[in-house]
């Protein structure tokens, strides 16, 4: 087993699976440094020796998304870093991670939300815990979703859920989730990495 | 056929088809393409109810009628017009729910399905009868009902040409919600309200524009312009 990257997000490797961990308990929000550190990251998961890859959050939730009040600050100038090729390096990771040439799951568990719903969406497939919830809420703050949830939301669920979620920003628990095709399976909360490795060590034999 | 348009305050407009007394289409290419344009960019506007003028929505084409066009040397031109329409209602950049009474058949039911959400009356019923007759759906059916129902119950309604109730189009996936012919206005102003009632216009715009580039752009172009449409919403344009 070996381990790298930041205190923010760490890569290990345990036998044939990777696994990437969102590590900022409690919610794991993905703030500049996060993007920064994942972007300098994901050029190196390519060319790891393993068969699959799971992406999950360190503690209860996957990831809460990206501070509102911190993009808004940037986007306002007052962080020039957060500018739109700031924000397209992010979209770019998640697309990274989208076209990696083994297969790849979002174990999620809590709160999934806004960038952090969008970087499950990249994954091939996504595993949920029971207390799962899933929303990206961007236009209830007067923005909308901009790392590829629009994008990648319609095939997966259909265009008429995806009008209602973006638009809404409405949160779906792990059931309807699963009615509507947002997950590919629901698991007991203890059992979610197991599940989502067991997916992977299936696909990958 | 008329389309009748009527902006509402609150930016929720409506569309009635208006043939009664079955809304039929006599014509495949059935509006002007500029109307429609007119209708779905309508200033102001961020949602669009479509409905049937009194008992039904619409019962597609009138099969006689249809039979002596088809002879006619332009019917596959002006067919291609109309499927052209429906192709705008589906790439919308607003959200459009079909308010669904009655029969809503054939064309009737093609052009519900490139609606975003399907709101119909208990009693209503949905079906493409062309197929007993003979014929397939010209208007791109086959093509809406794709992620809409399962494979399964596309292959089955495209082929058998049975009529269906509410009830079992809502368990193919093809209605979103059912509810009474009384309550079915009330019910979708609310659902419309709770959508984009707080979304501004550009807002909505924005994001629908995004959605309908997940299926028209190639992948990275549709990556691209999410971020483009994310810079202008953030920053009030």
């Amino acid at each position: 087993m070996g381990s790298e990257g930041s205190p923010r997000l760490v890569v290990e490797q345990d036998g044939g699976i990777a696994r990437l961990v969102l590590d900022a308990p409690p919610r794991n929000e993905m703030d500049e440094d996060f993007f920064r550190t994942l972007a300098a990251l994901v050029g190196t998961l390519a060319g790891l020796p393993v068969r699959g890859l799971v992406i999950h959050g360190a503690g209860r939730h996957f990831s809460s998304g990206a501070d509102i009040n911190a993009l808004k600050a940037g986007l306002a100038g007052v962080q020039p870093a957060l500018a739109p090729q700031a924000l397209f390096a992010a979209t770019s990771s998640f697309q990274t991670i989208a076209e990696l040439p083994y297969p790849t799951v979002a174990a999620v568990g809590g709160c999934c939300l806004g960038s952090g719903l969008e970087l499950a969406l990249a994954c091939r497939w996504r595993v949920a815990a029971a207390n799962a919830v899933f929303a990206l809420p961007e236009t209830s703050f007067d923005l909308m979703p901009g790392c590829g949830g629009t994008v990648r939301l319609p095939p997966l669920v259909g265009r008429g859920r995806a009008v209602d979620l973006v638009l809404s920003g409405r949160f779906v628990d792990a059931g309807e989730a699963r009615e509507i095709g947002l997950v590919d399976a629901v698991v007991d909360r203890r059992g979610l990495l197991g599940a989502a490795r067991r997916l992977l060590e299936r696909v990958a034999a | 056929m008329k389309l009748l348009f009527t902006p509402g305050d609150d930016g929720i407009g409506t569309l009635v088809l208006s043939n009664p007394p079955h809304n039929t289409f006599n014509e495949p290419l059935f509006a002007e393409r500029s109307t429609v344009e007119g209708i779905l960019h309508h200033p102001g506007q961020k949602a669009l109810i479509l409905q049937g003028e009194g008992r039904h929505f619409s019962h597609g084409a009138d099969p006689v009628r249809l039979r002596e066009q088809l002879r006619e040397p332009a019917f596959q031109r002006e067919l291609d017009g109309g499927k052209a329409l429906l192709s705008l209602f589906a790439a919308a950049s607003v959200p459009l729910l079909a308010l669904v009474r009655g029969g809503c058949l054939g064309a009737g039911l093609e052009i519900a399905l490139c609606c975003h959400f399907r709101f119909a009356a208990s009693s209503s019923l949905f079906g493409f009868p062309e197929v007993e007759l003979g014929l397939v759906p010209g208007f791109g059916g086959p093509l809406f009902l794709d992620g809409v129902a399962t494979r399964r119950a596309a292959v089955d309604l495209l082929l058998s040409g049975r009529m269906i109730g509410a009830a079992e189009a809502h368990g193919l996936g093809i209605v979103d919600r059912v509810c009474t012919a009384a309550a079915l206005d009330q019910s979708a102003r609310e659902y419309l309200q709770a959508l984009v009632g707080k979304r501004t216009v550009s807002q909505v715009r924005a994001v629908m524009e995004s959605l309908n580039n997940a299926r028209r752009l190639p992948l990275a172009d549709a990556l691209q312009r999410e971020t483009e449409l994310f810079m202008g919403v953030a920053r009030g344009e």
